[in-house]
């Protein structure tokens, strides 16, 4: 047994809450005994459950209490809102200005939230003539929406405390992120790989090895470590991943990998699923190829 | 306390402290209590379920081995984690065998013993710290946290219970934990030059 089956297996919570095997019980002991990053954990762990046991979350409704309103009564309420609609657009004084969403040439030119680069990359149709799909100044509009939309910031790492003795692997990835915490990239890079060919299992040394390839301009390295962190399952990592995975397909302008990945970072509900949302809104106001 | 997650995955080669114990070191005899007491006591707690039970069996492995110690009898001194387990594992089985009770076989079927241990290992500044992060969490994630730790609950049932699919769950569960950890990481590095009771 190893660290990395224990966090793999959730050795830990599984122990805390009495389901392991007695074979497995005492295969876990007999590696916390020894190994203070597992008991570290093991100690966390169980002090959290103590104290969510001693002040449980205020419970908002589960779905299945949630008061379902039948479909006809929306039908009702849309009805509603459409007429009142109608009412406005009567009461209007004439000559009024037409408002915004009844102008489907100012609706449609949705500015991205911030400007690239001090260029104004939005295109007010209302004033200005719509310019050809596959004109110079749109595609080089385009190029700088992207180059915005690949901008990456280095994930935050938390540097943890050492004690005792290392692995090889645990050491590699101690040198690689004083390397990344310093900006170091390239030397990130090069550190992290070792760390992650003594230990391939572990999310956190992919991760931070693929964002480094990524802050370093080795997009393709990238793609593989970022792939490979998502590939190894279900980890504090996964949603990251997906993310930086998007901004190195943005890098090389595949879009529709970009999107994907964009749309599972949605779908985990996490820290990242707002940046996700509004990058997905720009691309889909991307000017055309 | 609680421990800072550490990356120290590595065994730890106790040689050194076993032979200043052989040679009469007092205070390395508290240093191997200090460092050793708190997974005793936590193993007590998973199978005998009984705070003073475990209690009492912590002193008495600790006694135990700092008798073997003493007398020279450890055979493999760089490993006493092994050592003291062995001899933990030994006493909780005589403990049980005298309270007419057998260590539960595979689990199944039976009712988990859950250890309590919070408390006897924890300092109350960290309890205070761990409960103000908790706090800090997303609603959401708190109540995932709560569930699946102590309702028991695997993330297909949590899934069902809020609305939501099995794979954000485990999400969030991953995501509020290693919040936490990164939390509790920053409220520990406060007091960095305070000894750790874990080793």
């Amino acid at each position: 047994m190893n660290c990395s089956v224990i966090v793999r297996d959730e050795f830990a919570e599984r122990y805390v809450l009495g389901r392991l095997s007695l074979a497995e019980q005492e295969a876990y002991e007999r590696h916390y005994f020894e190994c203070d990053r597992c008991f570290g954990e093991l100690q966390t762990l169980q002090a959290i459950r103590e104290v969510l046991r001693a002040a449980p979350p205020t419970l908002p409704a589960p779905n299945q209490d949630r008061v379902w309103t039948p479909w006809w009564r929306w039908l009702a309420a849309g009805a509603v809102a459409a007429s009142l609609v109608g009412v406005v657009l009567l009461l209007r004084p004439p000559g009024a200005p037409e408002p915004v969403a009844q102008n489907p040439a100012r609706a449609s030119s949705i500015r991205p939230p911030a400007a690239v680069g001090g260029t104004d990359v939005a295109t007010d149709t209302a004033t200005s003539r719509p310019e050809p799909v596959n004109s110079p100044a749109t595609a080089s509009r385009r190029l700088a929406v992207l180059a915005q939309l690949a901008r990456v910031e280095p994930p935050r790492y938390s540097p943890r405390v050492l004690r005792g003795v290392t692995d090889e692997a645990t050491l590699r990835f101690r040198e690689g992120m004083e390397a990344y915490s310093g900006g170091d990239y390239p030397i990130a890079v090069q550190k992290l790989s070792a760390a992650a060919t003594a230990d391939p299992s572990r999310p956190d040394i992919a991760f931070f090895l693929g964002a480094s390839e990524l802050l370093s301009g080795d997009t393709a390295g990238a793609v593989r470590e970022l792939q490979r962190t998502i590939r190894i399952g279900e980890t504090p990592f996964l949603e990251e991943a997906h993310f930086y995975l998007a901004k190195a397909y943005l890098e090389q302008s595949a879009l529709d990998l970009a999107r994907t990945e964009l749309v599972k970072v949605r779908a985990l509900h996490g820290e990242k699923g707002g940046e996700a949302d509004a990058i997905l809104a720009q691309l889909a106001s991307l000017p055309s190829d | 306390m609680i421990a800072p997650e550490s990356e120290t995955g590595g065994v730890a080669d106790d040689t050194l402290l076993g032979e200043r114990i052989r040679h009469g070191d007092r205070a390395a005899e508290n240093e191997l209590v200090v460092l050793y007491s708190g997974r005793v006591l936590a193993m007590a707690m998973a199978r005998v379920g009984d705070r003073e039970a475990a209690r009492e069996l912590v002193d008495d492995v600790m006694m135990a081995t700092v008798t073997a110690l003493r007398r020279g009898t450890v055979h493999d001194t760089a490993r006493l984690g092994a050592f003291i387990h062995g001899t933990a594992l030994n006493l909780v089985h005589g403990h049980l065998r005298a309270r007419g009770r057998m260590p539960r076989d595979d689990g199944s079927g039976l009712e988990p013993t859950t250890p309590d241990l919070a408390e006897a290992c924890e300092k109350d500044s960290d309890m205070q710290a761990l409960r103000t992060c908790c706090a800090l969490l997303p609603a959401q994630d708190h109540q995932v946290l709560f569930m699946s730790l102590t309702e028991g609950l695997k993330p297909g049932e949590i899934a069902t219970r809020l609305g939501l699919s099995a794979e954000v769950v485990r999400q969030q569960k991953c995501r509020a934990l290693k919040r936490l950890k990164e939390l509790m990481n920053g409220a520990s590095r406060k007091d960095l030059h305070e000894p750790h009771s874990s080793r």
